[in-house]
């Protein structure tokens, strides 16, 4: 068994995390949609982590590949009034701290990150824990298998979210 | 038009008068903004009349509980260790404190914070710490919670209202409840669980502005222009708002609306792509469709699956679209709250209700395709009339071409704004009528 992603290249997880962000912020749809892999993915902003009980919970957002297709598809239309301007979004990305993921050669990322977005309107202010999931693809590169982004301000009333978190 | 004094019925009345004018076609930018106006809203409107509050299976079990503020008031709604659902203002009868400060749980008691008073889930007053201080004639049975004035179960929806009155649900709802009894007829057992909680959402804006939006369909092919992703579903969705549309608005009594999409669904064949219909392709469906014509009948049964759900709206505070009952609640003069709560079906397969969950939060989360527009544009919308006070909004759609029907609803086309000039109507009927506890409220709404 080869070693793990983890232990390997935890500075090239950190520098595909720094991607990652940075594209999300300039609205780079086509070149972050290129980062997942189309079967395995997984674009959670979930409430239940707040929540108790057994049951699936409502989230702000559980996308699969088909459904990230489409909500990029939307903000590349030109008619997504809510973002039309695009946000200007600046985040944070602290303290990543990269485990072995749940296959070989795969790795489990957990940052914090705050993300300040302006709009004409207002400004707001996100932030939260942010557990990506990573595997290689056979080329070398990362990829991204999962990311699900844990607001603190989940169960607060929430401004409409129209960027990618 | 100099005002120095809101503090009398005339004085309101004379402004509504003078700003809300439906059967005109117009209504002036003030009545969104002016603070005064949204104080005696609260009193009048929200302290007033019938609100959605919750519903029961938000607290399935015993000593489940939920809090939350409808009509300005915070209450709690509670299920009691004997099984009954009560409803109670989160408010100690000692000095006022929260007495349950949490959104959610289970509780067989509710403790003060402040002094340790402590109420049973039947709102009863259990006990207070050092009871001798308060002398002999302290009696803790008679110091409940208080309750809303008035509480009503309509098939499970809870609703509330601050007035003592006459009217009760049924009678105040009307003919919207075959509407209201589709939403839950979707389910095999006729009953639905609220059991996946809510998305919270801020609205920039004035209650009403949410509350048009709601009876308006003129704006789903141009607002919601994105929200289809794919051609089939844009074709079927702008047919049924086309100006050849023969889908319909109908206006109920007490400013609720329907918007009826089914008279061009039966006119073309089709179903509602979003609807709760959407095919009957996979088993779980399938026995769908089967248990709910167990319960209605053939024909009823396969005509309220294939047709899909209504679009009401119960005015002033909940909206019941697709699968989901959205809340609306007002916070201040230019800032609301909406609640969003997808409701699941008893006795169909997981599968069912996990495409009715996904389907909400595609279209109607924070980050919804559909509601996520409708926010922006509303917000654009209260910028744009606080800085234009002196200007009017034009409601004149279609008020020439209303069919008024022997029942007393009134129907318009369906991107007709039949819907919401009924709701201004309403809104007139209720702020220059206030009894006297709504005006003693109106002093002491914060503006």
């Amino acid at each position: 068994m080869s070693a793990t992603l983890s232990r390997l290249d935890a500075g090239e997880v950190t520098e595909f995390i720094n991607r990652e962000g940075d594209l999300a912020d300039k609205h780079q749809y086509g070149e972050w949609l290129a980062l997942w892999n189309p079967e395995r993915a997984l674009y959670l902003i979930p409430m239940e982590w707040q929540q108790t009980g057994p049951s699936r919970h409502v989230a702000v957002i559980r996308d699969n590949y088909a459904r990230l297709g489409d909500r990029i598809r939307r903000l590349q239309s030109g008619n997504a009034h809510m973002q039309d301007p695009p946000s200007l979004l600046c985040r944070v990305i602290s303290l990543l701290e990269v485990t072995d993921g749940p296959e070989d050669q795969s790795a489990t990322a957990r940052s914090k990150f705050v993300c300040m977005e302006a709009r004409p309107d207002r400004e707001v202010l996100w932030g939260g824990e942010v557990i990506h999931t990573l595997g290689r693809r056979h080329d070398g590169h990362l990829e991204m298998w999962t990311k699900e982004v844990r607001l603190v301000n989940v169960a607060r009333p929430m401004q409409a979210l129209g960027f990618i978190m | 038009m100099a005002i120095t004094s809101y503090n009398s019925t005339s004085t309101v009345s004379t402004l509504i008068d003078e700003w809300v004018r439906p059967d005109e076609g117009k209504v002036s930018n003030r009545i969104y903004t002016d603070p005064n106006i949204y104080a005696a809203e609260v009193a009048r409107i929200w302290r007033t009349t019938w609100l959605y509050a919750g519903h029961e299976s938000e607290v399935a079990e015993r000593g489940q509980y939920v809090t939350r503020n409808v009509g300005t008031v915070p209450i709690i709604i509670a299920r009691s260790e004997a099984g009954d659902v009560g409803v109670f203002l989160n408010v100690c009868g000692h000095r006022g404190n929260t007495v349950c400060h949490m959104a959610a749980g289970q509780s067989k008691t509710f403790k003060c914070a402040y002094h340790g008073w402590t109420y049973r889930n039947d709102g009863e007053l259990a006990g207070v710490p050092y009871p001798r201080a308060y002398g002999a004639g302290f009696n803790p049975a008679e110091m409940p919670l208080h309750r809303p004035a008035r509480v009503a179960n309509y098939r499970g929806l809870i609703f509330i209202s601050h007035s003592p009155g006459d009217e009760t649900i049924e009678e105040h709802l009307g003919h919207v409840k075959p509407s209201i009894d589709r939403f839950l007829d979707i389910s095999p057992t006729g009953r639905v669980r609220m059991e996946v909680g809510s998305n919270r959402i801020a609205l920039n804006c004035n209650w009403k502005v949410f509350q048009e939006n709601g009876s308006d369909n003129y704006h789903a092919n141009f607002t919601h222009l994105s929200a289809f992703v794919n051609d089939t579903q844009r074709k079927l969705a702008a047919s049924i708002s086309r100006d050849a549309s023969k889908a319909v608005v109908n206006l109920f009594e007490h400013g609720n609306t329907e918007l009826d999409f089914r008279p061009e669904q039966r006119a073309q064949g089709m179903v509602l792509m979003t609807g709760n219909a959407t095919n009957t392709s996979s088993e779980a469906d399938a026995r769908h469709l089967a248990a709910v014509k167990a319960r209605l009948g053939d024909e009823a049964g396969e005509t309220l699956y294939r047709e899909g759900p209504p679009l009401i709206y119960l005015y002033p505070n909940a909206l019941i679209i697709q699968q989901d009952i959205r809340r609306v609640e007002p916070v201040s003069v230019d800032k609301s709250e909406l609640i969003m709560t997808p409701a699941m079906l008893e006795g169909v397969d997981d599968a069912v209700n996990e495409a009715r969950l996904s389907r909400h939060e595609a279209a109607y989360g924070p980050a919804g395709f559909i509601l996520s527009d409708d926010l922006e544009i509303m917000a654009r919308n209260y910028r744009s009339v606080v800085g234009a006070p002196d200007q009017w909004t034009t409601i004149t759609r279609g008020i020439h071409r209303e069919t008024a029907h022997s029942d007393g609803v009134v129907s318009g086309h369906v991107t007709d704004e039949t819907g919401v000039r009924g709701a201004w109507r309403e809104y007139i009927r209720l702020m220059t009528n206030p009894n006297e506890q709504a005006l003693a409220i109106e002093a002491t709404v914060t503006r």
